[in-house]
């Protein structure tokens, strides 16, 4: 009972261990100490030999053997269980001197059959006054016993003389069946341990977000990728459902593909445009299911197509251009020559004619040609690459014209415009082309404002931020207004052609002012909350004189 | 001061003709490229307007001839579309974009006229 006993709490240790080679030096000792013997050792097939893994009370210098040396190789060899007494013993060269061992094979199951994985020894019984045992045929046939074991146990009544019981060898087999069971367990764990790490690094190296959800939409597993991108933190992510941390939703959205994998069980996959993350996704779901074909589960690809998507739309975009162009030249002839004559003649008309009413209904057409001839010059420098002649000039000569230029304007809509330029500003650029943008954002600003004030300043700024050129030095025109503020819809469409707020605009005057500043080598910026106001700045680089040598 | 003004639309030439006649010029309409031509030789203008877009010959062929003919001769070439970038309308000496304001073609004329020093 005191075996049962013992055993029943090497299992149990067996069982918690991890680490094979504690789980050995345990093994070895709990042996010894339960056969009441000396000491013991385990070696190990390794590379063709056998190594020492684990040992209890044995000091030698034999570290590693040939797999074929001594009475561990005959074990090996013959991979049967083996008892030898004193006569047997003599003439084998042995870790220390011994008068009877067993020894056992250690063996492990597998695909081709059984596979011998190395020896366990246990010596020296020490609670006997006895002389030296020897064991009998009985001892060996139990020995047998061991075959299945995974283990080479070699006890030796070196001090006790008292043979080894049936008793000691009952306990034994049980023992081996545990050692095999529990290394063996120790191996697949490392293995498995070591696939898990493989797969959570694979996990980690994808760049596109990866996640597993169940059946409910709950996370059960993300790649660091999705961690990043949240920039949430594991425990904050697990368990939640995947529309409340991706798109911030109480339900899963309506178009998202992950729905769709899970109502139609069979993959999905589409573009999802995620405010929340900035960007836009190419998401693939794919459900999972058990054996019986059950579905318990989505995993999930994110990938971040956003710059695909923007280079795209910039190719349909530049198509789109180039076909404008194109139609551009033929209307602009359609149309501009007769608006021409209807123009010019209903000037002319209004000089000769006396009648005040007659007169107002003339000038109502020469208006409304100038309107029709203001949209038509728009549209065409939009889709047309212009002449751009540039030369230095100080900007602040600029700001003064324009500002003359805008007074009347600002009045009608009793807007205050306040000027505040810290110094002059050189530039190389066109100067109409230039003022068209400036003109452009301030009439924006006085059409946005009522009884406000409109900023304009102009100030030397150094280097940009995210300049490639670190030389260049900038200077900044802001454009600040008290009125409506732009909506955050709106703020994304804002340099778009053709996107328009107003009644009567055409949609281009920020997309052409955004192309004229780029073409300046410049950056047009814009912030604006609602109600509040909008600020536009545009920056510039600080024109220098060419060096002189 | 005489100025042969060059279009395929009649009511452009009709307007054009009517408003240089009250800025105290003479113009001599052409309705097409090789009418201009002709005229050209006969009436020997001072100066010539030309619109670019017209069919059978279009104003870049009339300039480079025009300027065959006599390389001094003053050409302002006027258009419904921004050619700039061609590169033949660079021998002409002014470039205007056609508009119902006439304010800066008018402008045009007297600073070549001021430039080729014609009365």
């Amino acid at each position: 009972m005191r075996e049962r006993q013992a055993l029943f709490e090497l299992i149990k240790l067996l069982e918690l261990s991890e680490d094979i080679n504690v789980l050995l030096e345990r093994l070895i000792y709990h042996a010894s100490e339960l056969m009441n013997a000396q000491g013991g050792l385990i070696r190990l097939i390794k590379d063709g030999n056998l190594y020492i893994t684990a040992t209890y009370n044995i000091q030698t210098d034999k570290k590693v053997i040939p797999l074929d040396e001594g009475i561990c190789g005959m074990v090996i060899k013959e991979g049967k269980v083996r008892v030898f007494n004193k006569q047997e013993l003599e003439g084998i060269e042995l870790d220390i001197p011994a008068y009877s061992a067993i020894c056992i094979p250690l063996k492990i199951e597998e695909a081709g059959g059984e596979k011998v994985i190395g020896t366990i020894l246990i010596y020296n019984k020490l609670d006997s006054e006895e002389g030296l045992g020897e064991f009998t045929e009985e001892d060996i046939s139990l020995g047998q016993l061991f075959y299945k074991a995974i283990g080479v146990v070699w006890v030796d009544n070196l001090y006790t003389k008292k043979p080894i019981t049936e008793q000691d060898i009952n306990f034994l087999k049980g023992f081996a069946d545990q050692v095999a069971a529990a290394i063996e367990n120790a191996w697949i764990f490392e293995k498995v341990e070591k696939a898990e790490k493989e797969l959570e690094m694979l996990f980690n190296s994808i760049t596109d977000l990866l996640y597993y959800t169940d059946e409910y939409y709950t996370i059960k597993k993300v790649n660091k990728a999705f961690l990043d991108k949240t920039g949430k933190e594991e425990k904050d992510v697990i368990n939640k459902k995947c529309f409340q941390i991706l798109h911030k939703t109480e339900y899963p959205p309506k178009n998202c593909p992950h729905k769709k994998a899970i109502e139609n069980k069979k993959p999905a996959i589409a573009e999802i445009e995620e405010n929340f993350l900035e960007g836009v996704y190419l998401l693939s779901s794919s459900p999972i299911f058990d054996k019986n074909g059950n579905l318990i589960g989505t995993i999930n690809l994110g990938r971040d197509i956003t710059e695909l998507r923007n280079l795209r739309e910039k190719i349909a975009s530049m198509e789109k251009m180039a076909a404008l162009g194109e139609l551009a030249a033929k209307v602009a002839h359609e149309i501009r020559n007769p608006l021409l004559a209807i123009g010019g003649f209903a000037k002319r008309l209004d000089k000769s004619l006396q009648d005040e009413n007659l007169k107002e209904y003339v000038r109502v057409i020469v208006d409304e040609t100038k309107r029709l001839e203001r949209i038509l010059n728009e549209t065409l420098s939009f889709v047309k690459p212009y002449y751009m002649g540039k030369k230095p000039f100080i900007i602040n000569e600029l700001i003064n014209d324009v500002v003359n230029f805008t007074d009347s304007v600002l009045k009608d809509k009793n807007n205050e415009l306040i000027v505040e330029i810290q110094e002059d500003c050189p530039v190389q650029g066109n100067y109409d082309r230039l003022k068209e943008v400036l003109l452009n954002i301030i009439t924006n600003a006085n059409e946005a404002t009522q009884n406000g004030k409109i900023y304009l300043r102009l100030k030397k700024i150094g280097r940009l931020p995210e300049s490639e050129n670190l030389n260049e030095e900038y200077f900044v025109i802001e454009i600040e207004d008290t009125g409506c503020g732009i909506s955050e819809e709106n703020m994304k469409k804002l340099f778009t052609p053709f996107f328009t707020t107003k009644t009567n605009g055409t949609g281009l005057g920020l997309a052409i002012s955004k192309r004229i500043i780029e073409d300046h080598g410049g950056i047009i910026s814009v912030e604006s909350e609602l109600n509040k106001g909008t600020i536009f700045k545009i920056y510039l680089p600080v024109y220098q004189k060419r060096r002189s040598e | 001061m005489k100025i042969m003004v060059v279009d395929d639309e009649k009511n452009i030439l009709m307007l054009y003709k009517a408003e240089l006649e009250d800025e105290g010029y003479e113009v001599i309409p052409a309705n097409s490229g090789k009418e201009a031509l002709e005229l050209f030789d006969k009436e020997k203008p001072d100066m010539v307007t030309l619109d670019i877009m017209m069919p059978d010959m279009d104003g870049i062929q009339v300039l480079r001839q025009l300027k065959q003919k006599d390389p001094n001769i003053p050409v302002i070439m006027l258009t419904a579309y921004d050619y700039r970038d061609d590169f033949s309308v660079w021998v002409s000496d002014a470039y205007i974009v056609k508009s119902s304001d006439l304010t800066n073609l008018k402008e045009t004329i007297k600073q070549i006229a001021q430039k080729f020093g014609l009365q």
